[in-house]
């Protein structure tokens, strides 16, 4: 069985039980006003996959910025990244 | 802002991939048709090395009595992980400006990467292999282009410099030269068995460690007197590429099978459980009517395509003491002569 895994962004799950292939799986989000000055983004695990630890990898792209989450960790360990807007 | 969310789990680049190493090279005779032209364009002067021979890299006079080597080598993965990938693709491409007895001086990188099936960060690892063997060689790596490919695709396009008394060329040796080869033969049956999944614990990371090893003791044996020729062995096998300087040489050559080093000592465990790459069928059908005396077994061995292979050097008898001494200073632990150069006979190469 392969990996999966949720992606919570400021406690919306916002890809909920996605399955992980070679193949990315790519969601665009819109950073509404309503979302804050924060993004809090979580990579969690919702199975140990056939040979654990699971491992998995979420790239965000931002404008001509990337930042990278490697997540490698089991049901007791989750993977996150905060991002902040900033003030011009 | 968009997120991919894809597996981080260990990728082996092989899969991905129809070939491997040098065992992509296009066949000698098949790249003999597609050079083959009536199309001719005027000489220059400068151009030292060029398309009029098969030797390593082009070389082009600076009329200052240096000369520019430029060279470019590129391939699919021969091994799984992308950072020794991107060590050996660079090794190998650098290795023809040593073959010519040059000193590299820069390299740009070519990538061919398959953007919808590998991520990104595995082609980082590659570049990062990359750099890792150009900052061994002492050179920068300034600069590449990339493309969204159906394979993985890396190596590099790389310029050196060389005195012009200090070139070494493929195609001059002498009647009467000793045949030395600097690296054992054997890669591409290690790496078909890898890929196969049948290669032994105990044999596993020595294709690799050969194959990223620099020739740097080329540069050196540039300025040796007493090597008249040289050349590094890949894609197409010792046999391969000792036809070439055999016969843009015109002479013939022996080969002393029992002296040629082989990477590990039971391959033959391996060539009976099928681990032969393609590439060995292919080099030869292309050359195989120029050699005597084979055997199957030998044929395997000496038509096996390596990738970052060894300097196949020519040396005159009375150099020979020197360049042994010259190559065991350098660590090079294969130093015992594998053949000769001779007159010119009916085959090309003659296997003892």
């Amino acid at each position: 069985m392969g990996v999966i895994v949720s992606v919570i962004l400021n406690g919306k799950n916002i890809m909920p039980k996605q399955g992980l292939s070679t193949k990315a799986i790519t969601k665009t989000i819109y950073i509404t006003p309503d979302l804050g000055d924060s993004l809090q983004l979580i990579m969690y695990a919702e199975n140990l996959g056939s040979i654990p630890p699971n491992t998995g990898l979420l790239i965000i792209h931002d404008g001509d910025d990337m930042y990278q989450i490697r997540f490698a960790g089991d049901l007791q360990k989750k993977s996150a990244i905060i991002l902040r807007r900033k003030k011009n | 802002m968009t997120i991919d969310l894809m597996t981080n789990d260990v990728i082996k680049l092989t899969q991905y991939s129809h070939g491997a190493g040098c065992g992509c090279k296009i066949a000698p005779k098949v790249l003999e048709d597609i050079l083959s032209t009536n199309l001719s364009l005027p000489d220059n002067k400068n151009l030292l090395v060029g398309n009029s021979s098969k030797d390593d890299a082009a070389v082009y006079d600076l009329g200052n009595g240096m000369a520019l080597i430029s060279t470019t080598d590129f391939f699919m993965p021969i091994v799984d992980d992308p950072f020794e990938f991107g060590r050996i693709a660079s090794a190998n491409a650098i290795s023809d400006v040593y073959a010519m007895g040059g000193k590299p001086i820069v390299a740009i990188a070519i990538l061919g990467w398959p953007i919808n099936v590998l991520p990104p960060a595995i082609a980082q690892k590659v570049i990062e292999g990359s750099k890792s063997i150009c900052a061994e060689a002492g050179i920068p790596l300034a600069g590449g282009h990339s493309i969204d490919s159906v394979e993985p695709i890396f190596g590099l396009a790389v310029n050196g410099l060389v005195g012009i008394n200090n070139l070494k060329k493929n195609n001059t040796a002498k009647e009467g030269d000793v045949i030395f080869l600097t690296k054992p033969l054997g890669v591409g049956i290690l790496t078909t068995a890898e890929k196969k999944g049948i290669l032994k614990g105990e044999h596993k990371g020595i294709a690799a460690k050969q194959m990223m090893q620099l020739n740097k003791t080329g540069e050196i044996l540039g300025s040796s007197k007493g090597v008249n020729a040289m050349t590094d062995v890949t894609g197409f096998g010792l046999l391969g590429h000792l036809v070439e300087m055999a016969e843009g040489s015109g002479l013939s050559a022996v080969i002393d099978f029992e002296k040629v080093p082989l990477i590990i000592d039971d391959l033959k465990n391996y060539i009976d459980q099928k681990c032969v790459p393609g590439g060995t069928t292919r080099n030869w059908d292309s050359y195989g009517d120029k050699i005597a005396n084979i055997s199957d077994y030998q044929k395997t061995i000496l038509a096996d395509p390596q990738t970052s292979g060894g300097l196949l050097i020519a040396v005159e008898e009375a150099s020979v003491e020197k360049v042994k001494q010259i190559l065991s200073k350098e660590g090079i632990e294969f130093i015992k002569p594998i053949g000769r150069f001779i007159k010119s006979e009916e085959k090309i190469i003659m296997v003892n």
